[in-house]
């Protein structure tokens, strides 16, 4: 057995909504996409609907061959072409967790130590991602079990500090462009949640791997995802105002940055870092435990533990040498090229490999 | 990477003790031989054996009237009651046994049963064939019978020394709750426990460790509430130990903890049987050492250093918000010196701005940077420690005025170190003594905490401290995770830990190491006024 631990399904959840939860409380990319105005919580809203549409393939994939990951599923019936998808979603957890390393990176050195070197922040989080993937699954899955609830906490108390600030004017007029580009805004979001792959590459390690189970699990996840992210956008647009909201580079920080009470609570930068570093770090030591899991199982290798170090160096050097800046950073994260992208992955493939297994008729639930 | 080097010398050990062939030399009396029927062998045996040891003391005599039958005792001087011996062994046998006159109840039997069932006025009797058993007792305290034309040895237990008495012990200390404390007895600390728990499932088992020393070191838990696997593992380990002598429990602990090179203790150690008492109460092991106070418990997970005895013995409230408190000490005495660090070196912006004006106004003039203050700071202060503990208590006083005046003061006048890192440093330390249970740990990681926070500010602070919490979330203690009941997460353990719940509350034991007999009392214990019970 490849991985000996196993995990309970809070557990799981909590992984899933504080990967999920590090892209809004840095970039929130959603500001830009359609309708891009003071609408945007609406597309955020709705993309729950959208986003259960592209998690199904996924999810029905992992109700079908319960304890076998996506990885295993190519191998099990796809052949050479199912060789060739398992390396595709190895690159992609691989370029996953590159990005959010990169993005750690870029947020360090041009908020907080703009003279250090990028590498610096880079080799940082890779050493202790390094040290987590090494203890496994199940020590990932104990600290998001002690770091959801903080970060989780910490939106919410950045939220509530930033209350007397926000105006409810400046979320009117409500629906200008029409409900059009509103639901084009929820398509667009809704891949960023690439989080669905941590379930189908986990869940045949779920202490109760039942499908209920898996289907409680996506359900929490997007109600807790949905309300948080709904709330983050809604604080952001009602303090800054859609149209400067969308110059900041790290919207919820600057939203940090302007708590003032009582001359005393200023400045909280400090309470962002605090939630933000070990979001990061979670996001980033899953994506990359992933990259070496499904590695070793598409080479059929009996433990992953010589493969992170390669993988961890790759993955340092990966996230310096995708982008030459923030700001490419944020070009490929833009809807134009990031839904179509991560589309692929979430959905295509999944769908490809369930629709295969469905007319080869290979799995099914036992019962 | 500790791990790494930890296999290579494992593996270098083995290699060196294969070309040795067997083990080598220790105690001479290790080996089976049984007694001889013959009592000159056996007295030249033990003369031998004990040949340069003054306080071994051979008592030859004989017992009876007509056909005298011969015999020895052997004991340790100081280690044996000596009014038992005279009165309740050497008397019946040398003056009692001439004056019983030879009836039919006694014509018929050998001399060795007759002392066994008429003679020997002890409780505690056995009887063994085995000729280094009866060594080993004598050593133990015990005082052995040797009779001609018997193949065995009786062993006399009149144990008696001087020993220290049952005091209130230095460390621990308690406002309310008993004050008794473990001793350097054996004995007498297993009778402190079973004073407490009455309850023949108290089960303490005792085994020999040390090669030299022969300590004898006792297993103790709770039968039908500990987890059985638990015990076995615990014997188990204690069983692979190959050492020389044991002096105290610490020698033990290195050898069965799960995490050798972690500044994490996984394995507990308390002074009080009362403590003792409630964890065995929760499931947990004990192992007691003969020769030391600190019994070890087992296992141990982080949140005991933030327990206390006295917490169960006050009233809830109060006990909430101290544990609280503690929480907060072991967060100040781990990271406070490096948030100082950060704040004057990379954030002063997060200091609100008439703060920072007296901040900077005591580090002016001061030539060496925050993190290298905080560090000789740091360092002065384990110094001084150090120094408190093993100096003599008239001279201790010393010790708190050079630290206080000359340091502290002086230092401050002279410019050499902020006023400001002097109260850091002096906060730092008082946390310190609230979790003084973790103060190696704790020790450590600052100092560690303060060059990563002097080298990447507040960055290189949160990578050291998610480095800690994936250090404890890796360990275990005996197969229970580290972190339990906050990683994984027990919700329902909780209950002891971020609030401590009334005991008529705290219906269930802690589930990781409970779980086997979980219900501690029935639910609905909750005192009221009378009138309620009637609706």
């Amino acid at each position: 057995m490849l991985e000996g631990g196993r995990i309970t399904a809070r557990q799981l959840i909590f992984i899933l909504v504080i990967s999920r939860l590090t892209v809004p409380t840095t970039s929130l990319p959603v500001l830009v996409s359609p309708p891009a105005n003071q609408d945007v919580w609406l597309a955020g809203l709705l993309s729950v609907i959208p986003t259960m549409v592209m998690a199904a393939p996924a999810v029905l994939l992992a109700l079908r061959f319960p304890g076998l990951t996506i990885i295993q599923c190519c191998r099990l019936f796809m052949g050479k072409a199912g060789l060739v998808i398992g390396l595709l979603y190895i690159w992609f957890f691989l370029h996953n967790a590159a990005i959010s390393l990169r993005l750690s990176g870029e947020c360090m050195t041009s908020v907080y130590m703009p003279e250090t070197p990028l590498v610096v922040f880079l080799l940082g989080v890779a050493v202790i991602c390094v040290s987590a993937v090494r203890n496994g699954l199940e020590v990932m899955a104990r600290l998001a079990d002690m770091l959801c609830p903080m970060v989780v906490g910490g939106i919410i108390l950045v939220i509530g500090l930033v209350l007397k600030e926000a105006d409810v004017q400046a979320l009117q007029p409500v629906l200008e462009d029409g409900l059009g580009p509103v639901f084009h805004g929820a398509f667009t979001t809704s891949p960023r949640l690439v989080e669905v792959l941590i379930l189908s590459m986990v869940a045949p390690y779920l202490n109760d791997p039942k499908p209920r189970r898996i289907i409680w699990i996506m359900a929490w996840t997007l109600g807790i995802l949905t309300i948080m992210f709904v709330a983050i956008i809604l604080a952001v647009i009602m303090v800054f105002g859609a149209s400067q909201a969308q110059n900041y580079t790290f919207p919820f920080l600057s939203l940090n940055r302007i708590v003032s009470i009582a001359d005393i609570i200023e400045r909280i930068d400090a309470i962002h870092l605090v939630m933000w570093v070990p979001g990061i770090f979670i996001k980033v030591s899953v994506f990359y435990y992933l990259a070496v899991l499904g590695l070793s199982q598409l080479l059929n290798l009996r433990t992953y533990r010589p493969l992170i170090l390669p993988m961890g160096a790759l993955l340092v050097v990966l996230s310096v040498w995708l982008f030459d800046s923030l700001v490419a950073l944020y070009q490929f994260t833009q809807y134009q090229i990031w839904t179509p992208y991560a589309l692929v992955f979430i959905t295509g493939f999944p769908l490809l490999l369930w629709v295969v297994a469905l007319v080869t008729k290979k799995g099914g639930v036992r019962q | 990477m500790f791990g790494k080097i930890a296999r290579k010398l494992r593996a270098f050990r083995q290699k060196q003790k294969q070309p040795a062939g067997g083990l080598p030399q220790g105690n001479p009396i290790s080996s089976g031989q049984p007694v001889s029927a013959d009592l000159t062998v056996n007295l030249q045996q033990v003369r031998t054996l004990f040949s340069q040891s003054s306080d071994m003391i051979i008592r030859e005599f004989r017992i009876g009237t007509g056909e005298q039958v011969r015999a020895f005792i052997v004991f340790v001087e100081g280690l044996v009651d000596k009014t038992i011996l005279h009165g309740n062994l050497l008397k019946p046998l040398m003056l009692d046994a001439r004056l019983t006159p030879p009836n039919q109840g006694v014509a018929g039997k050998r001399v060795p049963d007759l002392i066994k069932e008429s003679a020997l006025a002890v409780g505690d009797l056995r009887e063994t064939g085995d000729f280094n058993q009866a060594i080993d007792a004598v050593l133990s305290g015990d005082t052995a019978l040797f009779i001609d034309g018997h193949g065995a040895a009786f062993l006399v237990g009149a144990r008696g020394w001087e020993a220290r008495g049952i005091e209130t012990p230095d460390i621990e200390m308690v406002v309310r709750g008993p004050r008794e404390g473990f001793t350097e007895t054996l004995r007498t600390n297993t009778s402190l426990l079973r004073r407490k728990i009455k309850n023949p499932n108290l089960k303490i088992e005792t085994m020999k460790i040390g090669r030299q020393t022969r300590t004898e070191v006792a297993v103790v838990y709770l039968k039908g509430v500990v987890n059985d696997k638990i015990v076995e593992e615990v014997k188990q380990r204690l069983k692979r130990i190959d050492i020389d002598g044991v002096l105290e429990s610490g020698y033990l602990e290195e050898f069965i903890e799960d995490a050798p090179f972690s500044p994490f203790a996984t394995v507990g150690n308390t002074e009080k049987p009362d403590v003792v008492a409630a964890k065995l109460l929760e499931g947990r092991v004990a192992v007691l050492v003969d020769g030391t106070p600190f019994a070890l418990t087992i296992p141990y997970l982080l949140i005991e250093s933030l327990q206390v005895a006295e917490d169960y013995y006050s009233r809830p409230f109060y006990a909430t918000l101290i544990r609280w408190i503690r929480l907060l000490s072991f967060f100040l005495t781990v990271a406070s010196p490096a948030i100082y660090v950060v704040l004057v070196t990379f954030h002063q912006e997060m200091i609100p701005t008439s703060l920072y004006r007296t901040v900077a106004a005591s580090r002016e003039g001061v030539p060496f940077p925050a993190a290298v203050e905080a560090l000789v700071m740091g360092i002065v202060f384990e110094i001084l420690r150090e120094a408190g503990v093993r100096l003599p208590r008239p001279v201790g006083q010393a010790i708190s005025i050079v630290g206080a005046l000359i340091i502290g003061e002086m230092a401050v006048t002279a410019g050499l170190i902020g006023s400001m890192m002097v109260i850091v440093v002096a906060l730092t330390a008082i946390s310190g003594f609230v979790v003084s249970a973790m103060s190696d740990a704790v020790a450590v990681l600052r100092l560690v905490l303060i060059s990563l926070a002097g080298a990447l500010g507040q960055f290189g602070l949160m990578v050291g401290l998610v480095g800690i919490l994936i250090h404890l979330a890796s360990l275990r203690s005996f197969g229970i995770p580290y972190l339990t009941p906050v990683g994984p997460l027990t919700v329902q353990d909780l209950k002891d830990v971020v609030i401590r719940a009334p005991w008529w509350a705290m219906g269930r034991r802690p589930r990781a190491i409970g779980w086997h007999n979980p219900v501690r009392q029935e639910p609905g214990q909750k005192p009221g006024p009378p009138g309620d019970e009637e609706k």
